[in-house]
C-alpha cells in the first residue's frame, strides 16, 4: 500500500509514428515498462491531443504519412508548447542534414530507427531523470569535474567554463564516457555502449563532431577532445584547466 | 582502347589518302592536251588538205596546160637567174644556190678492176639561162688523164643528145690540158658544144654550155681512164633528163600572186609538174629543219600519190620525229588527166606552241585547284576530325568516375550527322543518367525504405524477449538479430559513398600530422585484424597534411579492410607513408594479383572484384571508390597494381601537401 502511495502517477509518454506495426511495437513495450502511452499516426490526432493535454515525453517520426517533415512540425509546437518537454526524433532518415535539423528544433535526442528497445528505454529514463533532477537541489556527489568541465550526472547537463553546453542524453553519455577517465582512448564501440546505442562508427564521428562544436561555441579554444586515430577518442589529461 | 585509338590513322590521315585521287586530275588534263593536238594536227592537216585542193584548182582553171619550150627545158634542167661563166670555177653555181648532186657506185654503169669513190665520182649541176643549157661537172679522180691523140684513151665526158625531130647524137668531151675542151663527134651538124676542163687536186672540174633550144633529152656519163692511153677503167652516168611523154603546165603572173598570197600564212606552196619536177615555189616555213629547200624536184611519198591522182597528206607523226612539217598534195588535174601536183607545206610549230601553252596553264590550274582543293579538304577534315575529337573526349568523359552522367555539348546544334550523333549520344546519356540516379537513389531509397521494417522486426524481437518463451527459443532470437545487425551493416554501407560526399561538402580542413594519423590507424588495426600483422613503415618525422583526418582515417579502414580480405593467412600488410612532393601512403599485402581487367577500374564506383575472404558483408564495389573520393578530395590521386616483388596488390594514394 505504502509503495502504491509512493509510486507516483505513471509517466505519459506519446508516440507519433505513421507505421502501425511500429507504434503498436514501441507502445507495447513503454506500456510494459509502466508508462502510459499514447500513440497517434499523424501530426494532426496528435496536435488535437497535445492541445488538450502535453504529454510527459514524445516521440515522433519525422515522416507522417504524406507529410514528409510533419514531424518537424510537430516538435516546433511542442517546443513551444513547454521548453522542458523531452522530445525524441524516431526515424529511418539518418543523413546528418535531418538530425541537425532535428536538434536545431529543440528535440532532445535523435535515433534512428534500428536502435533497440532497451537503447531506447534507457534514453527515455535517462530523459525523465533529467526532467525530475531539474527540480530537486544538485546532489555533490553526483557531479564530476574534470577541469573546466563539470557533468551533472543526475540532471544530465553540462557546463564548460562554468557556461552551461546544451547536451543531447546521447552527447552527454559519450562526453561522459570520455571524461570520466581523461586520457584513457575510448574505442567508438566502447563509446556506443556507453552511450546506449548501436549505429555505425560514421554516426560516432558526428556525434564527436557536433559535440566539439558544442563546446567551441562556449570556449573557441576548446581542444580536450582528442582523436586517436584508427582507435577512437579520449579527454585530453592536460585538458584540466580551470576555469 | 586507349592504345587501338593512338595506332590506328585517323579521319584525317584517310581522307588525305583518299583525296591523293585528285592527282589523277593533271593526269587526265594532260590527256585532254594530248587529244587535243592530235585534233589541232588533224584539223591543220585538213586545212593544209583544203588548201592544196584550192591550189590544185586555182591551177587547174588558170594554168596554161600546154607545155611551153621553157617548161619542157625546165624537166630537164632548172632555170638559173643568172648566166653560168665558162671558166670550170663552181663559185658561180654555189652563187645560185643551184642543186647539186652527187654521183657514184650506184650509177656505175661500167667497171674494169676496181671502184672506190677516190678512183670516180662526180657532183653534177644543170641549169637553163638565156637559151643556153649549163652543166658542171666536178670529178674527184685519183688519176687525171688527159688525151693525146685518140679519144676513149683519156678521161672524159660523154654527152647524149636529142633534139625535138631529130636523131639522137652523142658526143666525147676530153681535153689535152686544161683549158677549152675538146668535142668529138661524127656528125656533120654537130652541136655547138663549149666547154672548159680544170684541173682541181685528186680531180677536175669540167663546165660546158650548149644549145637549149628543142632539148627532148640529154644524158652525161663520165669516163675515167687511168693509165695514158689506156682503156677506160669506170662510167658513171648521170640520169637521162628527158621532155618526152610529160606535160608541164605554164602559170599567169597573177596566179603566182594569188599563190604568194595564200602562202602568207606561213605556208610553202609548191606546183609540180607530173614527174614532180618544180613548176613554183612560194612561201616560206621558218624554224625547222627543211630537207626540200632548194629541191628542184620533189618526189616524196604524198607527191607521188597526187601525181598518180590521189590527194595525200603527210603529218609531222609519220616522220616520228623532226622535222615537224605536214604537208598535204593534190592533183592538178586537167581533163581528167593528171598534170602535175600542188602541195603545201606548214610546221606543226603553232601546234606545239599551242600545246606547251595548254599544258603549262593547265600544270598551273590543276596544281591551284589541287592545292587549293587539298587544303579546303584538310580544313574541313580537320574541323570534322576536330569535332569527333570533341565529342569523343565528351563521351569519354561523360560518365564520371563516380558513376554520374553529364551531357553532351559538343556539336549538339549541329545539324549534320556529328551534330545526330552527338545528339543521339545525349539521349543515351540522359536515359543512362536517369538509370543511374535511379540506381543511386534506389540505393538511398531502399536504406531508408528498410530501415522501417528492419525496425519492426528489431523491436518485435525486443518484445519477444519480454514474453514468456519456451527454452531453446532464445537462440533463435540471438540468430534473428544476429541477421537484422548484417542486414543494418549492408544498408547504411549501401548509402556510405553518397553520405560521404555530403560530409566532403561541409567539412572543414585543417592542417595535421599525417604520420601520427597513419601511424594510430595501424596500431587501431593491429589490434582489429589480430593476428593478422600489419606493419608500418613511416618517414620518421611529421608530415603534415591539410585535410580532414577523419576522412584519411576512413579511407585507411577501407584500405586495410581490403588488403586484409585479399591477404594471405600469416602474410603481412604493409603500410608506408612517404614523405615527398606529395604525401604517398601505400598498403601492400600478398596475394592473389589483381585481374588484368580491373586494374584501370578498380576505384570505380560499382567495381569490385571476387575472391576475397567472405566477411559476412557483400562487396558493393564502394569501398575502394570511397578510396578515391576521399583522395580527391585532398587532390590526390589513388591507384593498384600488382605487386612486382612478390605475389599480391599494392595501392597507392597520392594526397597533395598544399
Amino acid at each position: 500500500m505504502l509503495r502504491g502511495n509512493i509510486r507516483r502517477m505513471a509517466r505519459r509518454i506519446s508516440i507519433v509514428e505513421d507505421d502501425p506495426q511500429i507504434r503498436a511495437n514501441y507502445s507495447d513495450a513503454l506500456t510494459r515498462h509502466g508508462y502510459e502511452v499514447s500513440a497517434f499516426s499523424n501530426r494532426k490526432d496528435a496536435e488535437a491531443a497535445f492541445d488538450t493535454r502535453l504529454p510527459d515525453l514524445a516521440i515522433i517520426d519525422i515522416g507522417l504519412g504524406a507529410e514528409l517533415d510533419g514531424g518537424f512540425e510537430l516538435c516546433r509546437r511542442l517546443r513551444g508548447a513547454s521548453a522542458t518537454l523531452p522530445i525524441v526524433f524516431l526515424t529511418a532518415r539518418d543523413s546528418d542534414f535531418d538530425v541537425v535539423s532535428g536538434l536545431r528544433l529543440g528535440a532532445d535526442d535523435y535515433l534512428t530507427k534500428d536502435v533497440s528497445l532497451p537503447h531506447l528505454l534507457a534514453r527515455i529514463a535517462a530523459l525523465f531523470r533529467r526532467v525530475d533532477a531539474l527540480t530537486a537541489a544538485p546532489a555533490a556527489d553526483d557531479a564530476l569535474a574534470r577541469g573546466a568541465l563539470t557533468l551533472d550526472l543526475k540532471r544530465m547537463t553540462a557546463r564548460w567554463m562554468s557556461k552551461p553546453v546544451e547536451l543531447t542524453v546521447t552527447e552527454f553519455w559519450i562526453v561522459h564516457s570520455l571524461a570520466r577517465i581523461p586520457g584513457h582512448v575510448k574505442s567508438r564501440e566502447q563509446l556506443m555502449r556507453d552511450a546506449n546505442m548501436v549505429v555505425d562508427e560514421g554516426t560516432i564521428t558526428s556525434h564527436i563532431k557536433r559535440i566539439r562544436k558544442k563546446l567551441a561555441a562556449v570556449d573557441a579554444q576548446f581542444d580536450a577532445i582528442e582523436s586517436v586515430y584508427g582507435m577512437g577518442y579520449r579527454w585530453r589529461p592536460d585538458a584540466a584547466r580551470q576555469p | 582502347m586507349t592504345a587501338s585509338r593512338r595506332f590506328a590513322p585517323g579521319i584525317r590521315a584517310k581522307v588525305l589518302l583518299a583525296s591523293s585521287a585528285l592527282l589523277l586530275i593533271p593526269w587526265i588534263g594532260y590527256a585532254f592536251v594530248a587529244e587535243m593536238e592530235r585534233f589541232l594536227g588533224e584539223t591543220q592537216a585538213r586545212m593544209l588538205a583544203e588548201n592544196a585542193r584550192a591550189v590544185a584548182t586555182v591551177v587547174q582553171e588558170r594554168a596554161t596546160v600546154t607545155p611551153s619550150d621553157a617548161q619542157v627545158l625546165r624537166a630537164i634542167a632548172p632555170a638559173l637567174a643568172q648566166p653560168i661563166a665558162l671558166d670550170g670555177a663552181l663559185d658561180d653555181w654555189r652563187a645560185q644556190q643551184a642543186e647539186s648532186r652527187p654521183y657514184a657506185s650506184e650509177r656505175l654503169v661500167e667497171l674494169h678492176g676496181s671502184w672506190t669513190p677516190a678512183s670516180l665520182s662526180f657532183a653534177h649541176a644543170i641549169g637553163v639561162h638565156g637559151g643556153s643549157v649549163f652543166a658542171f661537172f666536178d670529178v674527184t679522180d685519183d688519176r687525171v688523164v688527159y688525151c693525146t691523140t685518140d679519144a676513149a684513151s683519156c678521161d672524159h665526158l660523154r654527152v647524149s643528145i636529142q633534139r625535138s625531130g631529130q636523131a639522137f647524137q652523142r658526143y666525147t668531151v676530153d681535153a689535152p690540158a686544161p683549158g677549152p675542151v675538146r668535142v668529138l663527134s661524127t656528125y656533120a651538124d654537130a652541136e655547138p658544144i663549149e666547154g672548159v676542163w680544170r684541173e682541181r687536186e685528186r680531180g677536175y672540174t669540167l663546165e660546158l654550155k650548149l644549145p637549149a633550144s628543142g632539148l627532148q633529152q640529154l644524158g652525161f656519163a663520165v669516163a675515167d681512164v687511168d693509165e695514158v692511153a689506156g682503156r677506160v677503167s669506170a662510167v658513171i652516168a648521170t640520169e637521162e633528163r628527158l621532155s618526152q611523154d610529160r606535160t608541164g603546165f605554164e602559170i599567169t603572173a597573177d596566179v603566182a600572186a594569188v599563190l604568194e598570197g595564200i602562202a602568207r600564212a606561213k605556208l610553202r606552196i609548191w606546183l609540180l609538174d607530173s614527174v614532180g619536177s618544180v613548176v613554183l615555189r612560194t612561201g616560206d616555213i621558218e624554224g625547222v629543219p627543211d630537207p626540200l629547200a632548194r629541191a628542184s624536184r620533189v618526189d616524196t611519198p604524198e607527191v607521188q600519190s597526187a601525181l598518180s591522182g590521189q590527194p595525200a597528206l603527210r603529218t609531222h607523226e609519220d616522220a616520228a620525229a623532226e622535222p615537224r612539217i605536214n604537208a598535204a598534195a593534190h592533183p592538178v588535174q586537167v581533163g581528167g588527166e593528171t598534170i602535175g601536183a600542188a602541195l603545201v607545206e606548214q610546221t606543226s610549230e603553232s601546234i606545239a606552241t599551242i600545246r606547251s601553252l595548254a599544258l603549262e596553264r593547265l600544270l598551273l590550274a590543276t596544281l591551284a585547284a589541287f592545292v587549293g582543293g587539298a587544303l579546303i579538304l584538310v580544313i574541313y577534315v580537320t574541323r570534322v576530325s576536330h569535332r569527333l575529337r570533341r565529342l569523343r573526349d565528351e563521351a569519354d568523359r561523360a560518365i564520371d568516375s563516380a558513376g554520374r552522367v553529364r551531357e553532351l555539348a559538343a556539336g549538339s546544334t549541329a545539324r549534320d550527322e556529328i551534330g545526330d550523333l552527338s545528339r543521339s549520344y545525349s539521349a543515351v546519356l540522359k536515359r543512362l543518367a536517369q538509370y543511374t540516379d535511379y540506381l543511386e537513389n534506389l540505393a538511398r531509397r531502399l536504406n531508408h525504405e528498410l530501415r522501417t521494417p528492419i525496425a519492426i522486426v528489431r523491436s518485435s524481437l525486443d518484445n519477444l524477449r519480454s514474453e514468456t518463451l519456451p527454452s531453446g527459443a532464445g537462440v533463435y532470437i540471438e540468430r534473428a538479430e544476429a541477421g537484422l545487425d548484417r542486414l543494418a551493416a549492408i544498408l547504411s554501407r549501401m548509402s556510405e559513398a553518397t553520405r560521404l560526399e555530403e560530409i566532403m561538402g561541409r567539412t572543414e580542413r585543417e592542417t595535421f600530422d599525417l604520420d601520427q594519423v597513419v601511424r594510430g590507424c595501424a596500431e587501431g588495426y593491429r589490434l582489429a585484424y589480430a593476428p593478422l600483422e600489419i606493419r608500418y613503415d613511416g618517414p620518421g618525422r611529421p608530415v603534415t597534411l591539410d585535410g580532414v583526418p577523419d576522412l584519411i582515417a576512413q579511407m585507411l579502414d577501407k584500405l586495410v579492410e581490403n588488403a586484409a580480405e585479399y591477404a594471405e593467412p600469416g602474410t603481412p600488410v604493409e603500410i608506408a607513408l612517404e614523405d615527398a612532393a606529395e604525401a604517398v601512403i601505400r598498403v601492400r599485402n600478398q596475394g592473389p594479383p589483381l585481374p588484368a581487367a580491373m586494374e584501370g577500374r578498380l576505384f570505380e564506383s560499382m567495381v569490385s572484384v571476387e575472391g576475397g575472404k567472405s566477411s559476412g558483408i557483400p562487396h558493393l564495389g564502394l569501398g575502394l571508390y570511397i578510396v578515391k573520393l576521399i583522395a580527391q578530395f585532398h587532390g590526390g590521386t589513388a591507384s593498384a597494381k600488382t605487386r612486382s616483388d612478390t605475389s599480391g596488390v599494392e595501392v597507392t594514394v597520392t594526397l597533395s601537401r598544399t
